[in-house]
């Protein structure tokens, strides 16, 4: 019996189980650093993202647009709740590396934006659209930010949008994904199409009743600010955000409220307690049908009523 | 007393001298990794850290647009705060958390100053701040602003000199 073989063997063997225990649980270990490192990445961005559109909010403007620029082709997931006194608007990435989607970031949560868009937003050419106008009924309630990629093409739009995207593209010199027609025949092939009181696009708009129709869902808005941002976000999202302004306009409703007793106990007479109280009732909605009804007449009342206080207007 | 005598084979050395070099390697690893997630945890605490700088310093210039904070009775001033709003604003519990990344907020008046520091329903208006927020140990950056209110010593609004101060706190 050759001893010397077995010998040989034994250890040849034992070497390359042990070599492959530890070449294998290296690859392991890097994959998973390299994994763990795009989510870290993409939390980040999500994180920068949610930083950079404070400075685009308005002020007394309004409205506002702006292109966000990333480094690489990224998906920004939008996700909406209205649980707690604000809701939460939870905002996460995936970017694509060596053709492949890295898994989706950890989500930063924001109490104190309302992003309208779809579900998953992609960058077109490494960009996202961000147009950001105040939403105000009667008072300011938040900044509607609309983020958004890919072409639209707008058939016979309102004065009001027609005026405002002519305004930020610079009178069509500067891209920013909207295009104006006046046949839908004449929209590209591949754009979004939206009809304003017409039929036969991707999105219908009836401005008489104020719905936009997309994907056999009505959405029901208020003013061309809320158009837009129906135009561009998914059904869910654009319900779940009013929802989650409505929750706000409560909370800043029953802060003018108190702020008219105290004003009015200071000699300035307004009136408006009860009414503002009111309005706070009716801003309990469950869905844009209902902001439409109930929240939009009462505001409009309150605006009128608020306008004629001379000196001492409570919003 | 008789010794005994243990002879190990060749194989047995062998494997014992493969356990040493394996038990090597692993406490390598071992340090290796540690020292990888320290500067790991390092570099995420310092971008965790700016994030919440940016946070704060990017919402500091433009915290005067809230619709918390904004006063609209006069339509043209951009940098006006409420600040009969804002003392009404510290009482709501609703607003906890709401201003996230934030670990100090607080409207302070820079001219005239009165006696009374922090504002109260008792002392308002005669007093110098309201604090909305204020969790303790933070970098703050401010901005000046107007603060008004209606005043019924002259029985209509008034504005003053002021800041807003905002501040976060650091990763530990």
């Amino acid at each position: 019996m050759n001893r010397k073989g077995v010998d040989f063997t034994f250890s040849w063997i034992f070497a390359i189980i042990a070599g492959a225990v530890i070449l294998f649980s290296a690859i392991y270990i890097t994959s998973q650093l390299i994994e763990s490192g795009n989510v870290k990445r993409d939390t980040l961005v999500a994180g920068e993202l949610a930083n950079i559109l404070n400075p685009i909010e308005t002020n007394l403007e309004d409205n506002r647009y702006s292109v966000i620029e990333f480094s690489q082709e990224t998906r920004v997931y939008n996700e909406c709740s209205i649980s707690g006194p604000f809701g939460v608007q939870k905002l996460s990435t995936s970017s694509r590396t060596n053709g492949d989607w890295t898994e989706q970031s950890v989500r930063k949560s924001v109490y104190n934006k309302y992003i309208f868009s779809r579900g998953i937003e992609e960058t077109v050419s490494d960009k996202l659209h961000v147009m950001i106008s105040p939403l105000i009924s009667p008072f300011k309630i938040g900044d509607v930010i609309m983020i958004y990629s890919g072409e639209y093409c707008f058939v016979n739009p309102t004065t009001y949008i027609q005026e405002l995207v002519e305004d930020i593209s610079l009178d069509g010199t500067k891209d920013i994904g909207i295009n104006i027609t006046r046949n839908v025949n004449s929209c590209p092939r591949n754009y979004t199409k939206v009809c304003f009181d017409g039929r036969g696009c991707d999105i219908n708009v009836n401005t008489q009743l104020e719905i936009v129709t997309k994907s056999g869902k009505d959405l029901y808005y208020s003013g061309d600010n809320l158009l837009l941002a129906a135009i561009f976000s998914e059904g869910e999202i654009y319900e779940c955000q009013l929802n989650r302004l409505m929750k706000r306009a409560s909370e800043l409703g029953t802060l003018y409220s108190k702020k008219a007793v105290y004003i009015e106990g200071s000699g300035c007479l307004n009136n408006l307690v009860g009414d503002l109280q009111e309005f706070v009732l009716v801003t309990n909605i469950s869905n844009s049908k209902d902001f439409a009804r109930e929240v939009v007449p009462r505001a409009k009342d309150l605006e009128r009523r608020n306008s004629e206080l001379a000196s001492c207007k409570v919003f | 007393m008789n010794l005994l005598r243990v002879k190990y084979s060749k194989g047995q050395f062998k494997i014992q001298q493969m356990v040493f070099v394996l038990i090597a390697i692993m406490i390598l690893f071992g340090i290796v990794s540690v020292f990888f997630v320290s500067i790991r945890f390092g570099s995420l605490k310092s971008d965790v850290d700016d994030l919440r700088k940016e946070a704060v310093f990017t919402q500091v210039r433009k915290m005067t647009g809230t619709p918390e904070f904004i006063w609209i009775s006069s339509q043209d001033c951009a940098s006006c705060v409420d600040l009969d709003k804002l003392l009404l604003l510290k009482e709501r519990n609703s607003y906890k958390g709401f201003w996230q990344d934030i670990s100090l907020l607080k409207v302070s008046r820079v001219y005239p100053l009165y006696n009374t520091d922090e504002c109260t329903m008792g002392n308002y208006p005669e007093c110098n701040s309201i604090t909305l927020v204020n969790e303790g140990d933070f970098e703050a950056y401010e901005s000046f602003v107007s603060l008004c209110r209606f005043d019924n010593s002259i029985g209509q609004s008034k504005c003053e000199l002021g800041k807003i101060i905002m501040g976060f706190k650091g990763v530990k």
